[in-house]
């Protein structure tokens, strides 16, 4: 269907990047990837929809405890990680570089 | 506005443009969008963003929902439905010109306005320094003792600092803004520049575009080639853009200085709004500024920049700051004892601290500019709903759902408001230049970059859509809620919505009330800024000049100073057309002048805690009579006051009252500094910083026994100052070929400098006030003219049974001039309270000033008459058989 014909933008890719990494909502894809509201929103928007991402929402309960809104996090779906790997080998940009590695875990 | 009541009010205007959103998704959409902007504050907040900026910021961030919803609408509606609202949208919109293009108009100008703001905001406050790029990252490293913080500091400490590594930082540069003599080959220039440590432009985080930055040894050792990196516009203007530059020699402040770099034409140096040329490494210093900085620890004179670590949040930096800080003050406690070191963010520096209260104000302006547009084309879109009721009751009673005509109404407010919103980028792409107008005519190379950002162009769009829903939510409701049988009936506008008449009518009177209120603001400054000019400022030079000359950047000492003072001004008095001829270290009213000192008067017992501070100048032989200051008692500074004679110096009057009450001044006795100080003169009081201080405490000190090397040139001519201009160069350049004489003017155009603020506040509150009135105006005339539409039957029953012309014309006035009246009213008490707010900047001119008041009164009447009088005069000449047939 759609997911196997739709070509990946270097910023879609970047954001499914960051999802797979761990950036799980919003906020976070957006410090991790650097993008703007403008681009994040509309392309997770838009990755759902491809079938790539799938979205919960945060128990509402938890987020209450943690004394902060709740969350829409996003996780990568099978056909999510196919095409990340096919859009990693396409954007080399993307890849590591050795002795570029972060410090931190 | 404080970061929590802003956000709350982003959720409102997000709640409100959820409308737009298909009903399944808004919850969602609300959600993520009140998560994402409470995560992003929080976070603003944890990096220690100051009330203004954050809110500024997470606006920023907001706009982001726009697209985002648009992207719902396209993936999750059927295309077909959103394709036929537009459509339908834009038949209505060209069905009826005149309404678009006065809607469009209204817009355009109202957000127009708010973008032009928003681009000088964004440039002095979001992105101050041209050209460097994450400046977000980069902390201001300030000193704080004694109650101050903005201090700077000494090259030891930084030298220290920068060794200690400081928590959070990646590293650190200090820098010094300088002026400099430069020459090629013929004239020198006076430009400004930096003296920087070596690793300046990494810490910045720019390059050179041709050649090099300076290599870490040059910043300690001058070594036989001392270096230079110039600016792109110094390549360009000075160098005629050379393409062998690099390893070229030009002689900065007399020192041969090869250049080895050229900076990006976008950057313009590290301090905000200054155009900074050349770039000379630390190990110039003792050419530069006086005295041997390097050493001194006690010296402090370098402002610093830290570029944070990568991640590294705003308050770790600041921890690390507040740590290094007190390990100085217990290291070297002589110098550093009770200084603190704080981080403070860019926007809060320099010349951009400055010019934000005015920006702030402008904000707040141009918002009710925008306020007055939403309320008039709320009030235009009330009518045409009135006009459009049996459409909507049609489309209600063939099953449509009340939220879908809404929407429909909405999508249409949202084409012409994307429209206006285009047509106010176009005006904004003019306008924005404008900010050069806030400058002040001071000696530095001022230059703020104001242009449409990406952010600019979001933040129009953020608005446009905010616009739309703010000045189309109220009317669309309104307009959908028509009762059935009523509407469907033929003689429904004869019966329809009081409420929604008096709605209308409370707009119109509040535009009114708002332009009442900037305009009679402008008035004030009108009357502000004739007062100034026609002012007695203390002195009556009206034909001559000043110019500047640097000895310290010519590589003079004291004597050699001195005796090129001695030399100056005989030369220049020898000239035709010269008057006088004298020296000034400031002149009255000049911008940032005025530095001021404790005395002490023999003689004078000071009360308990009283601060006898004084401003004071040093000035030339002559200098009374060449700048025209009336001496009411004693002499003047002569050419007999010299380093070896008994220092003396000439008070004002109001010194003259305050200490020497009852007592000859002339021949008493000031402490200052070491030794005595006779009194000589008595000069009559003047102004000094601004025209509306109230009488100040001013001395004057022979500059021949207190040498500063640098001065101002003062020449009172007897004919058109430009004619001798010329021929005072000449004589400047035949005494010394690398002086030049910079940031020359003419005394007219000094005293200009001191109407600065009234004048650009008359400007822009007459230019805000005048569009506030247009749409003041067309508002009313919409009223009124709906009015006589609705009233048309009326009438036309009223002219059938003999009502005279006349009558009928002043029943249609009589209601315009009510509305205008009630507006006038409120609008009085409001710009008497905005009086009050501005008195200080007042020149002469009470807040409540009669004259003001009542000229702006008199224009609003006028063009209110004038704007009923259309419509009257179409309803008195209405011919009933016309009128009665009418449906």
């Amino acid at each position: 269907m759609l997911a196997s014909n739709i070509a990946l933008s270097f910023g879609s890719a970047a954001i499914l990047h960051a999802v797979a990494a761990g950036s799980r909502f919003g906020f976070d894809i957006m410090q991790a990837t650097g993008l703007t509201s403008g681009t994040v929103y509309p392309t997770l928007e838009r990755l759902e929809a491809a079938g790539y991402l799938k979205s919960t929402w945060e128990d509402a309960a938890d987020a209450h405890a943690a004394g902060r809104p709740a969350r829409r996090y996003f996780t990568l779906t099978a056909p999510g990680a196919t095409a990340l790997r096919v859009a990693l080998a396409k954007y080399r940009a993307l890849r590591p570089l050795p002795g570029f590695a972060a410090e931190e875990a | 506005m404080s970061a929590g009541r802003g956000l709350r009010v982003l959720v409102l205007c997000l709640e409100l443009f959820a409308t737009l959103l298909p009903r399944t998704r808004r919850r969602d959409w609300l959600d993520q969008w009140r998560a994402e902007l409470w995560h992003y504050d929080q976070w603003l907040g944890r990096e220690g963003a100051s009330a203004l900026p954050r809110f500024l910021r997470v606006l920023a961030r907001a706009t982001g929902a726009v697209p985002h919803a648009f992207t719902i609408r396209l993936l999750h509606w059927s295309p077909r439905m959103f394709v036929n609202d537009l459509k339908f949208a834009w038949r209505m919109f060209v069905r009826r010109p005149g309404f678009t293009a006065v809607a469009v108009l209204i817009l355009g100008l109202g957000i127009g306005s708010n973008a032009t703001i928003f681009s000088w905001v964004e440039s002095i406050l979001l992105s101050p320094l041209s050209g460097v790029p994450s400046q977000d990252r980069l902390v201001v490293v300030r000193g704080v003792a004694g109650g101050r913080d903005n201090l700077s500091m000494s090259y030891p400490n930084f030298v220290d600092l920068r060794a200690a590594k400081v928590d959070g930082l990646q590293d650190l540069t200090a820098f010094r803004v300088v002026a400099m003599n430069a020459r090629t080959t013929g004239e020198p220039v006076r430009v400004f520049g930096e003296l920087v440590t070596p690793n300046f432009f990494d810490v910045l985080g720019v390059r050179p575009v041709i050649g090099r930055a300076f290599l870490e040894e040059e910043g300690t050792t001058p070594g036989r080639e001392p270096v230079v990196v110039i600016s792109h516009n110094f390549w360009s203007r000075i160098l005629g853009s050379d393409p062998k530059a690099i390893g070229r020699q030009i002689t900065v402040n007399g020192l041969a200085l090869t250049v080895v770099g050229i900076m990006p034409p976008d950057f313009h140096g590290s301090v905000a709004g200054l155009t900074l040329e050349l770039f000379v490494p630390m190990s110039l210093q003792k050419s530069f500024i006086a005295g041997d900085r390097l050493t001194q620890r006690g010296n402090s004179w370098l402002q610093v920049y830290g570029r944070m670590e990568d991640g590294a949040p705003y308050s770790r930096a600041n921890a690390g700051l507040d740590v290094a800080g007190r390990r100085l003050a217990t290291t070297y406690p002589d110098s550093n004892k009770g200084r603190d070191l704080r981080g403070g963010r860019l926007s809060e520096d320099g010349a951009s601290g400055l010019l934000m209260p005015v920006m702030t104000t402008l904000m707040g302006v141009v918002g009710l500019v925008l306020l007055t547009a939403c309320a008039n084309l709320a009030g235009l879109l009330l009518a045409r709903a009135a006009g459009r009721q049996r459409e909507v009751a049609v489309r209600l009673a063939v099953g449509a759902s009340r939220a879908r005509v809404v929407r429909q109404l909405l999508v249409e407010n949202l084409l012409v408001a994307a429209t206006g919103g285009i047509a106010g980028l176009f005006m904004a792409r003019w306008t924005s230049g404008l900010l050069r107008l806030f400058v002040p005519p001071t000696p530095y190379p001022i230059a703020f970059d104001a242009s449409l950002s990406p952010r600019v162009i979001g933040f129009a769009a953020a608005l446009t859509a905010v616009t739309a829903i703010v000045s189309g939510l109220l009317p669309a409701l309104r307009g959908s809620r028509a009762d059935l049988a009523v509407a469907l009936k033929a003689s429904a506008p004869a019966t329809s919505g009081g409420g929604r008449a008096r709605l209308r009518q409370a707009l119109v009177v509040s535009q009114i009330a708002l332009s009442m209120l900037l305009l009679v603001c402008a008035a004030l400054f009108v009357r502000s800024l004739a007062n100034a000019r026609s002012m007695d400022t203390g002195y009556s030079a009206r034909q001559g000049f000043v110019g500047s000359i640097d000895l310290l950047a010519g590589g003079y000492d004291r004597a050699r100073g001195l005796a090129f003072y001695e030399e100056l001004r005989s030369r220049l008095s020898a000239l035709p057309n010269v008057e006088r001829v004298s020296l000034a270290t400031t002149l009255p009213l000049d911008i940032g002048s005025g530095s001021d000192m404790s005395v002490g008067v023999d003689g004078y017992v000071p009360r308990e805690g009283e601060q006898m501070n004084v401003y004071y100048t040093r000035v030339g032989p002559d200098y009374f009579a060449a700048l025209g200051v009336t001496i009411v008692q004693g002499r003047g500074i002569t050419a007999r006051d010299v380093a070896d004679q008994p220092q003396v110096a000439v008070i004002n009057e109001t010194v003259a009252r305050r200490y020497f009450e009852g007592r000859n001044p002339v021949g008493g006795i000031l402490r200052f500094g070491s030794g005595p100080v006779t009194v000589v003169g008595v000069a009559r009081d003047g102004k000094y910083q601004q025209l509306t201080e109230s009488p100040r405490s001013y001395l004057y000190l022979p500059v021949l026994q207190n040498y500063r090397p640098d001065t101002l040139v003062l020449v009172r001519t007897s004919t058109d100052p430009a004619i001798v201009l010329g021929a005072v160069q000449r004589e400047i350049r035949a005494l010394d070929p690398t002086l030049p004489l910079f940031d020359v003017r003419t005394l007219a155009e000094h005293r200009q400098l001191a109407m600065f603020i009234p004048r650009m506040a008359s400007t822009l509150l007459g230019l805000f006030g005048a569009l506030a009135l247009v749409l003041a105006v067309v508002g009313l005339y919409g009223v009124i003219a709906y009015t006589v539409t609705q009233r048309t039957q009326e009438i036309g029953v009223r002219v059938a049974l003999g009502a005279a012309q006349n009558d009928v014309a002043w029943l249609v006035m009589r209601q315009g001039l009510r509305l205008a009246a009630i507006g006038l009213g409120v609008g009085v008490v409001l710009a008497f309270g905005a009086g009050l707010l501005l008195a200080k900047q007042l020149v002469g001119v009470s807040p409540g000033d009669p004259v003001s008041f009542a000229a702006t009164a008199f224009v609003l009447l006028l063009v209110a008459t004038l704007a009923s009088a259309i419509p009257a005069r179409r309803a008195a000449t209405l011919d009933p058989l016309v009128a009665l047939r009418r449906d």
